[in-house]
C-alpha cells in the first residue's frame, strides 16, 4: 500500500459522491448557465459585445473565474461542512475508518476529492470560456492566463475555504451554524473588508489586481504570491488541523505527533508572509506620509527653474541608467539659493552630482535630492547628475489622499495594477509623475506646467520602438535621439514592441502605436485611408474653432500602454499622465474606453443604419465609427461615469476624461505666471474648457458651486492653509474655481461676452506661453472677492426671484416668444446671473457662438448625462439693491430656463424655471433683449403675510418614535453614513429615501436665498414636521402650505394618483386635519382653510403618513384677512 | 492467528464502565460473543477494530499490541458494524470497490474479479448497479459482510449481524460466515441471538455487564446447564407463580394447563422430566443462576 493510494481512493469516491449530489449538480448547472449567458451577451455578437475588457489578454478567463470563485466558495463551504456531518451521520463511515490509512490520508483524500470536483467545474468554465474566446470578436487571448488563473484565483480560495470550513465544522459541530458563520465571513470580506489593509482579507481574490498585460504580464507578482500563496498555505494548515481534530483514532501515534508540527509550521509561514507584506506596505505608507510632510514644507515657488535638459538614459533589464545635464536659472532679477532641491524618483540612486564641472555633496532622501552649492550667488548654473536604478511607484502621488492613491484600477469590473512607471526588459514607460528626471522641488511642481527645452538620448534594446516628445533624430540601432524645437511642459519616454500606423495631414503626423501582434483597430478602418485626412482635418478645424487655439505640435500619437498603467488627476489642473505633449496614452486594447470597443460600435452603427433604413457603404460606416471614437474619446473632456466611480460633481476629478485632447491644446502650452496658488491658471483653464464643454447641474446632487458656497458660509481663513487641510467636503481647488468663474463671468457681464472672449484670445495668441497674471487683474477687477489676498471672507450678492412669464407675440408676421424674469439683488455686493434657455431657436442675438459640447461624433458624446446645449445663454450684471427685469426674445417655443447665480448667497445656485404654458401677449407688452431696472420692489412675502420656511426658527421636526424595526436600524445606519459627509444638506435620494427628516437643496423648493426643504420616507404618522409662527395680531387668517409638485419624489411614477399629505392646523377652536391632494405639476401654495387665531403661537403640522413614497416639508403661510 | 485480550477496560466520559478487566484468548475460527443488550459487546468490538481507545488493558493480535500497531491490524481487518443502513450515494458495486481499494487491492482487474466473486457469493450480483441505500435490509447486511470480508482479511469482526433478519436471510448469512471460517481467519461474531452461535462457533464467550461470564467452547457452555432443564405440566392457576419463580423457556397450552420448559437447579417444587439442554437453555441458566456469582 503506497502513501498516495488511499488518498486517491478516498478522493475518487468522494468525487463520485459529490458529483451525484443534487445540491452540487443544481449549483453547477446554474453557475454554468448564468456564466454562459453572461458571456454570450457580453462578449459575442449574439449580445452586443458590450464588454470591452474581453479584448484584454486573459480578460475572459479572469472574469469567468473571478465570478465563479465567489459562487464556488459558497458552495464549497456547504459541501465541505457536509462531508464531516455526513461522516458523523453515516454508520457506514465506520467501515471506512477501520481501513488501514492515516487520518492525514483520509482528510486529504476527501479534500482532494472536493477540489477535483471543483477543478472539473473550473475546467468546464474554462472550456466554454475558451470557446467564447474563439468566437468573441477581438477577444484577447493568452494561453498562460488559462493556466495561471486557476492557480491564483480558484485553488487558493478553495483550499482556504475548505480548510476553514472543515475546522469550523469540527469546532462547532453543526453544519447549519458552520454554514451561516462562514457565509457571514464571506459577506464581511466581500462587502465590508474588501481590499482594505493591503488586501490581506481578500481570500476571494475579489479585490486583488490580477489582470494580465500582454506587455508586462501580471503587475504585482510579489503581492499575488504572498496573498494568494498565503491563503493556500493557511488553507493547507487548516486542513492539517482538521486531520489533528478528526474523530478517528490515529493510524500511528508517532506520525501523528509529527503531524501536529506541520500546521504550526505552516501557520508560522503564513503569519510571516502576511506580516512581511503588511510591514512592507506600512513602511511604504509611512514614507508616503513623510514625503507628503516634506512637500508641505516646500515653498510654493522655488525661485528657480530648469530651462534646458540634456538627458541620456540607458534602459537595460529592470533598470535605467541616466546622465542628465540641466541648465538652472534663477527667477528674473534674483540669484540662486545655496540649497537646490529637486524631485527624483527614490528608486534611482544618484552616483554623482556636478555643478559647473565640480563634484558636489548631495543628500538623497525619498523622492527628494538636496544639493548644497556653496557657490557665489549667481543667476544660473549647469548641474550634472548621474543615477541608476529601478524607478518605483511606491511614492507616486504622495500629495494625494490615501483613498485616491489606493483606489483600485477597475477595468469594468476586473482589477488591474496601479503602475505609474514601468521598467521591464521589454517595456519602458517613464512620465513626469514618476520623476525620472530631476524636477525643481516646489509645491507648484505638479500643479502648474514649467516649460523647458531638451535633448534626449534613449538607449535600449533594438527590438523596441522608442517614443518621446520632440523631433526624433538619427534613429540608430537601439539608440534614439529627440530634440525639442519648442518648449515642453513634460517629457515622457515609452519603449515597446510597437507597430506604428500613421497619416500626415497638413503639418501634423497622426499615429497610433499598438502592440505589434495585436492591431485591434486597423481592420475596422480598411476602407478609410484616403478619406481619413479629410475627416481629421475637419475634426481638427472644428475643435480649434470652438476652442480658439491651434494644435501646437507636429505630432499627435495615440499610444497603447499596459493595462496596469494608472494615472490620477489633481484638482489643480484637469490633466493627468494619460495625456502628454504630442501623445495620449490609451490602455491596452482600448480597455476601459467605451468607444474603442470597436466591434460593438461597428455593430451599433450597422443597427442604427438598419433602423433608419439607410444603406451605408463600408467606407461611410467606418467614417462614422471614426468620428464617434474621436468625438467621444478624445474630443470630450468628460468621460462617462462607470458603475464604480464616486458621486462627485463639478470640478472634482473623476468625471474628467484622461484621454481628452484639451490639455495638449491648452495645459501643456500655456500658463499664467502667478506667485501663489495657481488661481488664474485654474480659472483660465475652466474658462477655456467651457468653450468645448458645458456643465449642467445634476438633479439631486449638489454642484461644486453649491458646495463652495456652503463651505464659505462656514469657513474663513487663509486659503493656503485650508489647502492642506484634509478631509474637507470639497477641494479648495473647487472653491477657487468657483470664485474664479465668478470673477470671469463678472468681467464678461461687464465688458460683454464677445469682447471678453476676444480679449482672452488675444492673450493666448501672443507668442509667449507664460501669461502675466497682472493682465488679468486689469480685466478682472473691482470685485471684493479677490482671491489674491488669499483670504476667503467674502461679501456676497443675493438674489430674489419675482414673477416670470412667457408670452407668445406677433413680431410683424412672425410668431415669437418673450420670456420676462423679475429679480432683485438684496445682497451686499453687485452680482451676476447666467440665464440659459433650452429649446427655442435663438432670437435676439444672431451669429454663431462658441461653447457647448465638443465636436461630438456620431451619436454624440454625452449620452446618459442629460447634457443639453442651451439655445440662449447670457450673463447679466445685477447691481445691489436694485430690482430688474430680464427679457429674452426667441423664435421658437422654449422649454426650460435655468438661472445660475454664481458666487452668491443663493443655493442651489442653479434654479430651473419650467416654461410650459405660453399665454397670449397682453396689449402693450414691452418685449426686449437684456436687462433693465424696474421700479417695483420684488417681495417674496407681503406685509400681511407670515411665512415659516424649513430654514426658519419656527420650524422643527419630530422623527419616528423610539420603537425601531430592523429595517429602520439599517436605514438609520445609512443616515449615519450620510451624516458623515459633513455638509449641512444631503443628496436627495428618492430611490433610497432617508428614514429621518433630512434637509436637501432643491431649486423647486420655497426659500428666499436658500431653496431647501426637508424630506423623509413616508411613515406611520409618528414623524412630524412643525411650522410654528408667532402671530402679532389676533384675527382670521388664511392658512397655506407649500405643497410640492406631484413629480417630486415620485420614484418611477409609482405613487398613487390620489395621494395626499396630512396637515394639521392648530387654531383657536381646536385642531383641524386637512388631507391635501398632491397632484399639482408645480410646487405651489395650497389653502388649508380660514381660521381664527389669537395673538401668539400658531402651528401647522405635517404628518409623515402618506401613500406617496416620501413626504416633503417646505413652508407654511398665514395671511391676515 | 490469535488474539489475546488482557484486562481490557473501558470507561466512557459519562463514567459508565462498559468493560471491566476483560481477558480473552481467541484462536483461529469463529468466535461467538454472546451477551444481553448493553453488556459491552459493541464496545469490545469497537476496541478490537480500532474505533475506540480502551481505558485500560491491552489487546495483542498475533502478539502485537493493537494500540501500537493499528496500521498492521487495520490492514488485516474486516468489520461490519451493528448499524449498517446509511450509505453515501454509491452503488453496490462501487461500495465494494471502495472497500476493496482501501483493503489494498490495487489492480483494477483483480479488484473486479474479487468484487464479482464476492457479489455472487453474497447473492448481490443482480443488484450490483443499484444504489446501496436502495437495497433491502437483508441485502444491505449481505453487502456489509461482503465489504468486510473482501480482500481476504485475517480478522473479521461482525457486530450483531443477524438482528432484524428473517430466518432465511439469517441462515444464508451464517453460511457465508461458516464458509469463511474454514480459512486461517478469526471471525468474531457478537450477538444476543443464541442460535447464531450454536450453529457456527467453535469458541465463545459470554459477556455480561462488562465482564466475561464464560469463556470456552459452546459444548462446555451447554454442559453448565446439564440436569437443570426440565419439562413439566402446570395448571392454569399455578402458571403465574411458576413464571415468577423460574425462568420459563417455553410454554405450550395443553388440556389442563400448559406444558412448560423451565430451568431450575432442582425439582423439589414440581414434577418434571429432565431434558437435554441446548445453548439457549445454557444461556438462560447462566444469566439467571451463574451471573450473580460474578463479583461486581
Amino acid at each position: 500500500m503506497t502513501f498516495t493510494n488511499p488518498i486517491f481512493t478516498v478522493a475518487r469516491f468522494e468525487m463520485k459522491t459529490l458529483l451525484r449530489s443534487w445540491f452540487f449538480r443544481i449549483f453547477a448547472a446554474l453557475v454554468i448557465i448564468i456564466l454562459v449567458f453572461m458571456n454570450l451577451l457580453m462578449s459575442t455578437e449574439l449580445g452586443r459585445t458590450g464588454w470591452g475588457a474581453r479584448m484584454l489578454a486573459g480578460g475572459l478567463p479572469y472574469l469567468n473565474l473571478w465570478m465563479l470563485n465567489v459562487a464556488q466558495s459558497i458552495i464549497a463551504i456547504f459541501l465541505s461542512s457536509d462531508f464531516l456531518s455526513r461522516d458523523k451521520k453515516l454508520d457506514t463511515t465506520e467501515v471506512i475508518y477501520v481501513r488501514s490509512m492515516s487520518n492525514f490520508q483520509y482528510v486529504f483524500g476527501k479534500s482532494l476529492g472536493i477540489l477535483l470536483v471543483f477543478g472539473l467545474l473550473n475546467l468546464v468554465v474554462l472550456f466554454f470560456t475558451f470557446v467564447i474566446n474563439l468566437i468573441s470578436p477581438d477577444a484577447g487571448f493568452s494561453a498562460i492566463t488559462y493556466l495561471a488563473y486557476p492557480f491564483i484565483i480558484s485553488i487558493p480560495t478553495l483550499t482556504f475555504v475548505l480548510g476553514l470550513s472543515f475546522l469550523v465544522m469540527q469546532l462547532v459541530r453543526n453544519q447549519a451554524v458552520t454554514f451561516i458563520l462562514l457565509l457571514g465571513y464571506i459577506a464581511t470580506v466581500l462587502f465590508y473588508l474588501q481590499g482594505n489593509h493591503y488586501g490581506v482579507w481578500d481570500y476571494l481574490g475579489f479585490y486583488t489586481p490580477m489582470a494580465f498585460s500582454s506587455y508586462i504580464g501580471f503587475d504585482n507578482i510579489q503581492q499575488l504570491f504572498i496573498i494568494r500563496g498565503g491563503y493556500f498555505v493557511i488553507g493547507v494548515a487548516l486542513m492539517l488541523l482538521t486531520v489533528v481534530k478528526l474523530p478517528r483514532i490515529t493510524q500511528s501515534d508517532k506520525g501523528f505527533r509529527l503531524l501536529v508540527f506541520a500546521p504550526v509550521t505552516l501557520i508560522f509561514v503564513f503569519i510571516s508572509m502576511f506580516s512581511y507584506h503588511i510591514w512592507h506596505q506600512v513602511s511604504i505608507d509611512r514614507q508616503v506620509s513623510e514625503m507628503n510632510e516634506k512637500e508641505k514644507q516646500l515653498p510654493i515657488k522655488a525661485g528657480y527653474q530648469i530651462s534646458h535638459y540634456q538627458i541620456d538614459i540607458t534602459h537595460q533589464g529592470n533598470e535605467i541608467k541616466g546622465s542628465i545635464e540641466t541648465t538652472i536659472k534663477a527667477n528674473v532679477g534674483t540669484t540662486l539659493p545655496e540649497d537646490l532641491k529637486f524631485y527624483l524618483n527614490n528608486g534611482l540612486k544618484v552616483n554623482k552630482v556636478e555643478l559647473d564641472g565640480v563634484a558636489l555633496n548631495y543628500h538623497q532622501y525619498l523622492n527628494l535630492i538636496e544639493i548644497t552649492t556653496d557657490k557665489k550667488p549667481s543667476a544660473g548654473v549647469n548641474l550634472r547628475m548621474e543615477y541608476e536604478g529601478n524607478p518605483n511607484d511606491q511614492l507616486a502621488y504622495f500629495d494625494l489622499g490615501e483613498e485616491e492613491r489606493k483606489e483600485l484600477n477597475r477595468v469594468d469590473p476586473l482589477i488591474a495594477g496601479n503602475k505609474n512607471v514601468i521598467v521591464r526588459p521589454n517595456y519602458l514607460l517613464l512620465t513626469k509623475e514618476s520623476m525620472w528626471y530631476p524636477i525643481v522641488a516646489e509645491r507648484n511642481a505638479f500643479r502648474l506646467p514649467q516649460f523647458f527645452t531638451f535633448d534626449l538620448k534613449v538607449t535600449t534594446s533594438e527590438n523596441l520602438t522608442v517614443l518621446a516628445q520632440g523631433d526624433k533624430q538619427n534613429p540608430d540601432k537601439g539608440q534614439s535621439k529627440f530634440r525639442s524645437l519648442q518648449p515642453y511642459a513634460k517629457i515622457s519616454v515609452v519603449a515597446a514592441p510597437y507597430i506604428q500606423k500613421s497619416v500626415q495631414v497638413d503639418s501634423v503626423e497622426y499615429s497610433i502605436y499598438l502592440k505589434e501582434d495585436n492591431d485591434f483597430i486597423g481592420k475596422y478602418f480598411k476602407n478609410l485611408p484616403d478619406t481619413l485626412p479629410v475627416l481629421i482635418r475637419e475634426l481638427k478645424n472644428d475643435y480649434e474653432r470652438k476652442l480658439g487655439l491651434t494644435y501646437p505640435y507636429k505630432r499627435l500619437s495615440i499610444v497603447e500602454v499596459p493595462i496596469h498603467f494608472k494615472s490620477l488627476f489633481r484638482s489643480w489642473a484637469l490633466t493627468n499622465e494619460n495625456s502628454q505633449p504630442e501623445m495620449i496614452f490609451v490602455p491596452e486594447s482600448g480597455v476601459g474606453i467605451n468607444d474603442l470597443n470597436l466591434a460593438r460600435i461597428s455593430l451599433t452603427e450597422e443597427r442604427n443604419a438598419k433602423k433608419n433604413n439607410e444603406e451605408i457603404i463600408p467606407k461611410e460606416k467606418e467614417a462614422r465609427i471614426f468620428l464617434r471614437v474621436v468625438g467621444n474619446t478624445f474630443a470630450q473632456p468628460v468621460s462617462r461615469r462607470g458603475y464604480f466611480s464616486r458621486n462627485n460633481v463639478g470640478r472634482t476629478i473623476d468625471g474628467w476624461s484622461p484621454y481628452s485632447l484639451f490639455p495638449l491644446f491648452y495645459n501643456y502650452s500655456y500658463a499664467v505666471k502667478e506667485e501663489g496658488l495657481p488661481f488664474y491658471n485654474m480659472c483660465l483653464e475652466s474658462f477655456m474648457l467651457s468653450r468645448i464643454h458645458s456643465t449642467n447641474p445634476r438633479m439631486g446632487r449638489m454642484s461644486s458651486n453649491d458646495k463652495s458656497i456652503l463651505f464659505l458660509r462656514n469657513h474663513t481663513g487663509d486659503i493656503v492653509e485650508l489647502t492642506d487641510k484634509e478631509n474637507l467636503d470639497i477641494s479648495i481647488a473647487d472653491i477657487i474655481v468657483t470664485i474664479g468663474n465668478n470673477q470671469f463671468a463678472t468681467a464678461q457681464a461687464r465688458i460683454g461676452y464677445d469682447a471678453f472672449n476676444d480679449y482672452v484670445d488675444s492673450l493666448l495668441s501672443v507668442n509667449d506661453r507664460i501669461i502675466d497674471s497682472k493682465v488679468f487683474n486689469e480685466v478682472v477687477k473691482g470685485n471684493s472677492s479677490n482671491i489674491s489676498d488669499n483670504e476667503v471672507e467674502l461679501k456676497l450678492p443675493s438674489f430674489i426671484f419675482g414673477n416670470y412669464d412667457v408670452y407668445e407675440f406677433k413680431d410683424g408676421n412672425r410668431k415669437r416668444f418673450f420670456i420676462g424674469l423679475n429679480l432683485m439683488n438684496d445682497g451686499e455686493e453687485d452680482g451676476i446671473v447666467k440665464v440659459s434657455v433650452y429649446g427655442g431657436g435663438r432670437g435676439g442675438r444672431s451669429g454663431e457662438r462658441r461653447g457647448g459640447g465638443g465636436p461630438g461624433g456620431q451619436g454624440g458624446g454625452n449620452r446618459g448625462r442629460g447634457n443639453m446645449t442651451p439655445t440662449y445663454e447670457d450673463i447679466f450684471l445685477v447691481e445691489k439693491d436694485k430690482s430688474n427685469r430680464i427679457g429674452i426674445v426667441l423664435d421658437k417655443p422654449p422649454r426650460m430656463m435655468s438661472v445660475h447665480t454664481y458666487l452668491s448667497k443663493n443655493v442651489p445656485s442653479d434654479i430651473r424655471f419650467p416654461l410650459a404654458d405660453f399665454s397670449e401677449a397682453p396689449k402693450g407688452l414691452e418685449t426686449f433683449m437684456g436687462i433693465k431696472e424696474v421700479s417695483e420692489e420684488i417681495k417674496l412675502v407681503e406685509d400681511n403675510e407670515i411665512v415659516v420656511d424649513n430654514e426658519s426658527e419656527g420650524f422643527s421636526v419630530v422623527n419616528t418614535s423610539g420603537r425601531k424595526t430592523l429595517k429602520e436600524i439599517i436605514l438609520s445606519s445609512k443616515d449615519k453614513e450620510n451624516e458623515d459627509d459633513d455638509s449641512e444638506y444631503k443628496n436627495l435620494s428618492f430611490f433610497r429615501p432617508a428614514s429621518r427628516w433630512t434637509p436637501v437643496l432643491n431649486s423647486l423648493a420655497y426659500g428666499k436665498h436658500v431653496k431647501s426643504m426637508v424630506y423623509k420616507k413616508a411613515g406611520d404618522g409618528s414623524g412630524k414636521a412643525k411650522f410654528s409662527a408667532e402671530l402679532k395680531i389676533s384675527g382670521r387668517y388664511n392658512v397655506y402650505a407649500m405643497v410640492p409638485s406631484q413629480r417630486l419624489g415620485n420614484f418611477r411614477n409609482q405613487d398613487p394618483e390620489d395621494a395626499t399629505y396630512s396637515f394639521s392646523v392648530y387654531h383657536d377652536d381646536g385642531k383641524e386635519v386637512i388631507e391635501v391632494p398632491v397632484d399639482n405639476d408645480r410646487s405651489d401654495w395650497v389653502l388649508l382653510g380660514e381660521y381664527y387665531f389669537s395673538e401668539g403661537e400658531a402651528i401647522v403640522e405635517l404628518s409623515d403618513q402618506t401613500t406617496k413614497n416620501v413626504v416633503i416639508a417646505d413652508a407654511a403661510k398665514w395671511v391676515k384677512l | 492467528m490469535n488474539i489475546s485480550i488482557q484486562n481490557l477496560s473501558k470507561v466512557y466520559n459519562n463514567n459508565f464502565q462498559a468493560l471491566h478487566k476483560v481477558s480473552l484468548d481467541i484462536e483461529t475460527g469463529m468466535f461467538g460473543l454472546l451477551g444481553p443488550n448493553g453488556a459491552g459487546k459493541s464496545t469490545l468490538m469497537k476496541i478490537l477494530v480500532t474505533l475506540l481507545q480502551p481505558s485500560g488493558g491491552k489487546v495483542l493480535v498475533n502478539g502485537v499490541d493493537l494500540s501500537k500497531s493499528r496500521k498492521e491490524v487495520r490492514s488485516i481487518l474486516g468489520y461490519l458494524p451493528q448499524d449498517f443502513r446509511f450509505f453515501a450515494k454509491l452503488k453496490t458495486y462501487e461500495f465494494l470497490d471502495y472497500a476493496a481499494s482501501l483493503a489494498g487491492i490495487k489492480s483494477r482487474r483483480e479488484r473486479r474479479n474479487e468484487i464479482e466473486k464476492m457479489l455472487e457469493k453474497v447473492g448481490l450480483f443482480e443488484v450490483r448497479n443499484r444504489y446501496a441505500s436502495k437495497l433491502s435490509g437483508g441485502m444491505k447486511r449481505r453487502l456489509g459482510i461482503a465489504q468486510a470480508i473482501i480482500g481476504e482479511p485475517k480478522l473479521v469482526v461482525v457486530d450483531e449481524p443477524t438482528t432484524g433478519l428473517d430466518p432465511e436471510e439469517r441462515i444464508r448469512f451464517r453460511n457465508i460466515l461458516a464458509d469463511l471460517s474454514q480459512k486461517d481467519v478469526i471471525i468474531i461474531l457478537s450477538t444476543h441471538i443464541v442460535g447464531d452461535i450454536s450453529s457456527t462457533c467453535n469458541q465463545m464467550a459470554l459477556l455480561n455487564q462488562g465482564e466475561i461470564g464464560f469463556h470456552g467452547n459452546p459444548d462446555e457452555f451447554i454442559n453448565l446447564s446439564r440436569g437443570k432443564v426440565w419439562k413439566t405440566e402446570v395448571g392454569f392457576d399455578q402458571m403465574q407463580e411458576f413464571n415468577q419463580k423460574y425462568p420459563v423457556i417455553s410454554t405450550i397450552p395443553v388440556a389442563n394447563g400448559y406444558e412448560v420448559e423451565l430451568i431450575s437447579p432442582h425439582n423439589s417444587d414440581f414434577k418434571g422430566v429432565q431434558i437435554e439442554p441446548n445453548l439457549e437453555h445454557a444461556y438462560v441458566y447462566f444469566m439467571e443462576y451463574e451471573s450473580s456469582k460474578i463479583p461486581q
